[in-house]
């Protein structure tokens, strides 16, 4: 890796970390020059590599500024930003999965209590066709079958504001999905765990939904999207 | 409440509970007739009265499509008109303060192990503004430093994407807060609940911070219902 791309990832990191948010300008370009200890050619490159993910913009008169996560292009993209370096780009994925459990873990919960006798019915046709689809090796139809999953249980949670916090990433959020879902080991285990998350709704056991979905969106040793074919 | 107004109002309880998704149609108008047992012109009227709040609008060829809660211009002017009864502004509230919940309690929990010596600081720095502001009963410093408190939370779980999943409704929330921090015995409420909270980020407990972060999003609720909507306590 460059150091250039080094340097462009360190500043990426910091945002993911929230130590600078969109609308906060980056420091000036010598300032960052002697942070990191570089040429002030390399930090102009390093914010160009960050610039064609549109992480950033160059604003005349305030410098350049961090972009709202909405206009930020592709994952892959993002994650390309130190390609080759899939360890360190597991934090974008990582923090990623975060956010989204933290939503489908509380959508989980009131769709314990609101779910209709459709809905169920709804996430048992995802579960038989996911298993349909992962006997045909249609990786394409496994992927759609889980998302279709979480989707219905998002709209079962009974209120409106909950699928938009999805939205409210633009794409990223939905190519996590999709790439989380495409692993092999996920793809195995998913089954197993929206038949477990099905049971608690069916129970109408709150607690046991929570649990349930925690344990699927746990990343475990191996599964790093980052390191997903798209 | 006119009739119109009624149709208008249930329509939008099923846009709240997601029965009728952001940016799908509205079922057809003599569908609706049909099911609120009202004349055509009676629908026709209720969805005017959509319209005009920014709730819906016509698509061409395509029936009437409801529109993401950022369009929703008189949204605030809803959640207002909840004061003193338990209507269309109330379950908007309720409804975001359920999602908001969802956040917060997920932030905290991370910001417990994430936080810097710096967040500590901004957080007693904003519970000390909350008391000044409580005591010399001035509203618009309150909220600001409440929001100011979360915020910091926010940040401090170390991901960029939790605060962002507040852009979808974070200007409705200033709305909702102005209404429960107006309140005196609210604003004390929080108070307690915040210094809980901090103590929580200080001591770096995930459990804690979990727990003393709901039980403020509870006190919230609670507070809503009953001194906003005038429901009657059953504590």
């Amino acid at each position: 890796m460059t150091m250039a791309e080094d340097i462009a990832e360190d500043i990426l990191r910091a945002i993911i970390e929230g130590t600078m948010v969109p609308g906060d300008s980056l420091p000036p370009e010598a300032d960052l020059a002697e942070k990191f200890g570089a040429s002030r050619m390399t930090i102009r490159e390093a914010i160009r590599i960050l610039r064609t993910q549109n992480v950033v913009h160059i604003n005349r008169g305030r410098g350049t500024e961090v972009n709202r996560v909405e206009v930020w292009t592709s994952l892959d993209a993002i994650m390309r930003v130190s390609a080759g370096n899939s360890g360190s780009t597991a934090f974008v994925a990582d923090r990623l999965l975060e956010a989204r459990r933290m939503i489908e873990v509380g959508a989980v919960q009131l769709a314990a209590e609101r779910r209709t006798e459709a809905d169920l019915e709804r996430l048992a046709e995802c579960i038989a066709a996911m298993q349909d689809a992962a006997e045909r090796d249609d990786i394409d139809a496994v992927v759609e079958a889980d998302i279709r999953f979480h989707d219905v249980i998002l709209h079962a949670s009974g209120n409106l504001f909950v699928p938009l916090l999805f939205d409210s990433f633009g794409p990223l959020l939905v190519q996590i999905r999709r790439k989380t879902s495409s692993i092999p080991a996920v793809r195995e285990r998913a089954l197993h765990h929206h038949e477990a998350i099905l049971a608690a709704l069916t129970a109408a056991d709150q607690s046991e939904a929570r649990t349930a979905m925690e344990r699927h969106l746990l990343p475990e040793e191996g599964e790093n999207p980052a390191t997903a074919k798209a | 409440m006119a009739l119109a107004e009624e149709v208008a109002e249930q329509l939008l309880d099923s846009i709240l509970d997601g029965v009728i998704p952001a940016t799908e149609s509205l079922p057809a108008e003599a569908e609706l007739a049909a099911s609120f047992g009202v004349s055509r012109l009676t629908v026709r009227e209720a969805v005017r009265i959509l319209r005009t709040q920014g709730i819906v609008h016509i698509q061409r060829g395509r029936g009437t499509a409801v529109n993401p809660p950022e369009k929703w211009t008189s949204l605030d002017a809803i959640v207002r008109a909840s004061a003193g009864r338990m209507g269309r502004g109330g379950h908007v509230s309720e409804r975001l303060l359920e999602a908001r919940r969802m956040i917060e309690v997920g932030a905290a929990q991370l910001a417990a192990v994430r936080r810097s010596a710096d967040d500590l600081v901004a957080l007693e720095e904003n519970v000390d503004g909350m008391r000044i502001a409580a005591k010399e009963q001035r509203v618009d410093d309150f909220v600001f430093h409440d929001i100011a408190f979360h915020d910091v939370i926010m940040r401090a779980s170390g991901n960029l994407f939790v605060p962002v999943l507040f852009s979808t409704f974070g200007r409705l929330l200033i709305e909702t807060r102005r209404q429960t921090s107006a309140v005196p015995a609210i604003q004390w409420n929080a108070i307690e609940h915040h210094v809980a909270i901090a103590d929580a980020m200080r001591s770096g407990d995930e459990q804690r911070a979990s727990v003393t972060m709901e039980a403020h999003m509870d006190q919230t609720q609670r507070d809503l219902r009953h001194h906003v909507m005038g429901e009657a306590s059953h504590v």
